[in-house]
């Protein structure tokens, strides 16, 4: 797998190009996706959404390579991708955690692998501790998975992906099994995060909300078979709202905007 | 639950250490109190002429011959099996070819006595150690595999995933992933592997044997010597304990994150 150099590198990060995903065969196969043309831009943050069962999990583990699509093609950097790669990272909502390793080797795990690989020099421990650091992760580095809460976990699953600096970073609905609080307090980290380290994201999530919040860019799925049924850029700055003010004008502009384009996406495909 | 917590209260560990001996007791006073009623040593000895016989043979020296050659054979039996049963669970496990290959041939071969063997390996290894613990190994493979295989094929896809975003090649999977994820299946695997090698050891050693725990129960039962069939047994049963103990514990020790996970 070559490596693009960065000055040369192109606007679009991931493309998809005429995709369709087609579950098992005959009578008994399900059309999970139809005809899904999309770009991934360099440093956006796109959040796929869609009612439950879109199929917006499946378009997100077929930019990752998990899935293969029955027709179509994942490109990045203009090479096909036909399986997992470490360029793109992924965090999955149950976390995904190895429970038997301790918060820092599950975080190393990834950094290890790409260290042996490219036998290159060995700074593993200083960029682990940078994450655990800005992860709030300090406490617990010794522990194991089932010794932390779920926020928690959620926290050493975003570290463990971004330890081996994936050019991409594909989560779906990470934040879909914590409580409200936890949620909030996440989002607002995933936010700042985001934009510090313009880290190109697709982010997967059922919130209106939550997509309101995070998303430079909204594409919504219409229900099954799905398809893309709006796609709406957000003007707003990254960090739209310091979670002690109240919501500026245009959040809830958005929120409503979104709504009557998720509404849409519901009653269209049913009639 | 995790009332298993080892250490976190010493009391509490007694407690159960205490409650658990309960019922050893009371079968131990059960066997003495029918052991007196009958009064008849050749039928049914009491605690006291068992533990004389015990004493008796290990001041001959017969004891310790014994427990050395039984325990050799039985260990190396489990090891080799455990060593061959690992490696083939996980690859039946992983890949679809080696499980097209061996499945039907181990589902074949489980059901065959292999106290049944014992003839024929004396005919093919001759009467010393290496048949008797061809047997073992023949019997004690089984549960190995069959866990083994168990735990690598239970692993959540999401773990596999997470491990191949990661980076991680097919071996690396197999080491840092599967391994570790089916240990606690394993280990379930190694300690009916250690009972099954401990009764299959016994049923060789009475068949051709010169000295081992199996071959003094026969012998004592042709001299009439029941005190020493008794005693012969609560070593098998003391040894078995002992080795299902150990291996239980070091599951506790090597899988903490599966016996303590509380979600």
């Amino acid at each position: 797998m070559g490596v693009i150099p960065e000055q040369a590198a192109p606007q679009i990060v991931l493309q998809c190009r005429g995709i369709s995903m087609r579950f098992g065969k005959g009578s008994d196969s399900t059309v999970a996706l139809e005809q899904i043309d999309l770009d991934v831009a360099r440093g956006e943050f796109l959040v796929l959404l869609g009612p439950s069962g879109c199929g917006k999990s499946t378009l997100l583990y077929l930019m990752a390579g998990l899935l293969l699509p029955t027709t179509g093609t994942v490109t990045m950097g203009g090479e096909l991708i036909r399986g997992p790669s470490p360029r793109r990272g992924v965090v999955f909502q149950d976390f995904a955690l190895f429970p038997w390793l301790t918060v820092e080797d599950n975080i190393r795990f990834g950094l290890d692998l790409a260290v042996q690989r490219r036998h290159g020099p060995n700074d593993g421990g200083r960029v682990v501790l940078e994450l655990v650091k800005t992860m709030g992760l300090s406490e617990f580095q010794r522990h194991k998975p089932h010794q932390l809460s779920g926020g928690m976990r959620q926290r050493v699953a975003i570290a463990r992906t971004l330890a081996p600096d994936p050019e991409v970073m594909l989560m779906d609905e990470p934040f879909g099994s914590l409580d409200a609080q936890t949620r909030a307090a996440l989002q607002r980290e995933l936010a700042a995060l985001a934009q510090r380290t313009g880290k190109t994201t697709v982010f997967v999530t059922h919130s209106i909300e939550e997509a309101a919040l995070l998303a430079s860019r909204v594409v919504i799925l219409s229900r099954r078979p799905g398809r893309i049924q709006r796609v709406l850029p957000v003007t707003m700055p990254r960090l739209r709202w310091n979670w002690k003010t109240e919501f500026p004008a245009e959040y809830l502009q958005l929120v409503s905007d979104l709504e009557a384009a998720l509404a849409e996406a519901t009653v269209g495909s049913t009639t | 639950m995790s009332t298993g917590e080892l250490g976190a209260n010493s009391w509490h560990w007694a407690g159960r250490a205490m409650a658990r001996s309960y019922s050893i007791v009371a079968v131990l006073l059960l066997w003495e109190i029918l052991a007196r009623a009958l009064d008849n040593v050749l039928f049914l000895p009491g605690i006291g002429a068992v533990v004389n016989a015990l004493g008796e043979l290990a001041r001959s020296g017969e004891l310790s011959t014994d427990l050395a050659s039984s325990s050799w054979r039985a260990l190396c039996g489990f090891f080799i099996a455990s060593a061959v049963g690992i490696p083939l669970g996980l690859a039946m496990g992983s890949f679809a070819r080696m499980d097209d290959f061996w499945g039907n041939l181990i589902s074949l071969s489980f059901p065959i006595p292999k106290i049944g063997l014992i003839p024929l390996f004396i005919l093919w290894l001759g009467i010393g150690d290496t048949s008797k613990i061809a047997v073992i190994i023949a019997g004690a493979i089984y549960p190995v595999i069959m866990n083994t295989y168990s735990g690598v094929k239970g692993t959540p896809r999401y773990l596999v995933w997470s491990a191949q975003t990661l980076g991680a090649s097919t071996l690396e999977l197999l080491y840092k992933v599967i391994l570790p994820h089916a240990l606690p299946f394993i280990f379930a695997g190694l300690r009916l592997a250690m009972g099954i090698a401990w009764i299959l050891l016994f049923a060789a050693e009475m068949v051709a044997a010169t000295s081992g725990l199996g071959f003094r129960i026969l012998y004592a039962q042709r001299l009439l010597d029941t005190p020493v069939v008794f005693a012969s047994l609560a070593m098998i049963a003391v040894l078995g304990f002992a080795f299902d103990r150990l291996l239980y514990y070091l599951s506790r020790y090597a899988c903490d994150w599966y016996f303590h996970r509380n979600v």
